[in-house]
């Protein structure tokens, strides 16, 4: 049975149809990648995905259980954690207060106090600025402060929207380190990325979304060798080697 | 005579800085002013006023009613002005809370009729003189209970788990409804503490000036808002010391100055601060 199962999913914005009829599934320990270029609907999908956008129609099944326009906190109870586009750091919270706002639906505090710990054992970086400011940090520690605060509730499932926007590439390689650390550590993935080229190296399976509509999907390296893929997406020609 | 008007500054200061908190509660999570604040404080006051005349002479006992009865009209504006309003724009919510402001005056006039009920004293006893000022138990009450409200508020908003959903809330409701946290019931629960607080010093400030009447809502929320936006609106330190420093200049005032100046100096410190420091003095840069 699938974790995560989409079907048929149809969202509009007004008048305007972002997403037409969008079906995929995630099993455990998936590490899935949604790639699509800008206005294609992804950060849409991945609202509808987590309560923030409201879908006209379609199923969203995880584990069994229909999501389908629940408010956001029953999908982080049900343990999907969303790590927002642009990061969306408390700016005036401490990073450790950006933590603990990311495990507010755990109650047992030493399971929190726990979670902490393994989150500054993963980015080290983060608890040597446990005080600091969350704005004050750089773009790349933003976004690895923005994961942990989606670890910190413990999910099952991690959206991942456009972790390399914005950031400096050095840092993009290292980010995309631990989004494969954290995948082997069991969590279930869907990464969103513009960056179809990482993306499509770091996941297993890929979707492609074009103007509201899966258009292709497969195994990453199948997608990578597909000539409108590369052509559309990976910047090469299509009869170039 | 210096240091007495100084010592009325303080105690009317803490007035104001308890108002002024009220104002940059509903500021900090709605980016918004609740008009209605003063009429919330003068309920409050009324409610004080009932249970020392009609129930039990005990001041603790009003406090609490102003408290309850604060919290109750915060609740039901925020309903009503914002909740309701949500996607509307802003200036919708703000005339609606100028609307309520009007009614609950209203509302109180034909429920206690326009005279001033005097309020019984309490503690307006000297409590020492020094250097001729006069400092009565109730001065020093004033301040106590202003400062135990702070430290509270302080603890509530940076050792508690509900604290951090407020702050979160405020900063980006969106990315903290992504944490589970619930924007509506945090924006509510603010929104009433900053009614129960204003109720609070309603019933405080009645004490103090051994008044209540329909209309004394009116210049009280205009000085707490003045105080607030004085010190710096987006933080509760920034209203705190706006409140005191607000106290302290206007009774500095009446001694270097006719007392009708009073108010007017207020105002122009709304004014000027509002016109070239927004801010206020020890807000960070407004955020819009």
């Amino acid at each position: 049975m699938a974790l995560l199962d989409v079907k048929d999913l149809v969202v509009h914005y007004g008048k305007i149809n972002a997403l037409k009829g969008v079906s995929l599934h995630l099993d455990k320990g998936d590490f899935v990648t949604l790639i699509g270029a800008n206005g294609a609907g992804k950060t849409s999908l991945l609202g509808a995905l987590s309560g923030l956008v409201q879908a006209t129609s379609g199923t969203v099944t995880f584990k069994g259980g229909d999501l389908l326009n629940e408010a956001p906190e029953a999908y982080v109870k049900g343990g999907i954690a969303h790590v927002p586009e642009g990061r969306k750091i408390f700016g005036e919270l401490s990073v450790e207060e950006n933590l603990y706002a990311g495990a507010y639906i755990i109650k047992d505090k030493a399971q929190v106090k726990s979670l902490l710990e393994r989150n500054y054992q993963l980015f080290p970086r983060l608890a040597e600025r446990r005080k600091q400011e969350g704005g004050t940090l750089s773009g790349g520690e933003q976004q690895m402060l923005a994961i942990a605060r989606g670890l910190m509730s413990d999910p099952e499932i991690l959206y991942l929207d456009e972790p390399s926007l914005g950031i400096a590439p050095l840092l993009v390689d290292k980010i995309f380190e631990f989004i494969m650390q954290i995948n082997a550590m069991g969590k279930t993935i869907l990464l969103v990325e513009q960056n179809a080229n990482l993306a499509l190296q770091v996941a297993q399976y890929g979707y492609v979304l074009e103007t509201g509509k899966i258009t292709h999907e497969g195994n990453c390296a199948r997608l990578r060798e597909d000539d409108a893929i590369r052509c559309a997406y990976l910047g090469v020609n299509g009869n170039g080697n | 005579m210096f240091l007495q008007q100084l010592i009325n500054g303080l105690a009317q200061g803490s007035l104001f800085a308890l108002i002024a908190i009220s104002f940059s509660l509903v500021w900090g999570l709605l980016r918004m002013v609740n008009f209605a604040m003063g009429e919330v404080y003068m309920l409050g006051a009324y409610a004080g006023w009932l249970v020392v005349m009609y129930a039990t002479p005990n001041l603790g006992v009003a406090l609490v009613a102003g408290f309850v009865i604060g919290w109750i009209v915060g609740w039901f504006i925020e309903k009503v002005a914002f909740k309701a309003m949500r996607g509307v724009p802003h200036i919708a919510s703000l005339v609606c809370t100028i609307g309520f402001s009007f009614f609950l005056k209203e509302l109180a006039s034909a429920l206690f009729r326009a005279e001033t009920k005097s309020m019984p004293s309490y503690y307006s006893d000297t409590a020492f003189t020094f250097a001729e000022a006069n400092i009565s138990y109730l001065q020093i009450i004033m301040v106590v209970i202003a400062v135990v409200m702070m430290v509270l508020l302080q603890i509530l908003f940076y050792r508690t788990k509900i604290g951090l959903a407020v702050r979160a809330v405020a900063l980006d409701y969106r990315t903290a409804s992504l944490m589970g946290m619930k924007v509506d019931r945090v924006t509510s629960l603010a929104f009433s503490l900053s009614g129960a607080l204003a109720g609070f010093v309603g019933v405080l400030a009645a004490t103090y000036y051994n008044a209540v009447n329909a209309s004394m809502g009116f210049v009280a929320g205009l000085k707490g808002f003045t105080a607030a936006v004085f010190g710096g609106i987006t933080s509760i330190p920034g209203a705190i010391l706006g409140g005191y420093l607000l106290g302290a200049i206007e009774n500095l005032s009446v001694k270097y100055m006719s007392s009708g100046y009073r108010d007017l100096v207020s105002y122009f410190i709304l004014i000027t601060f509002l016109l070239f420091r927004p801010n206020g003095i020890l807000g960070k840069k407004a955020k819009l």
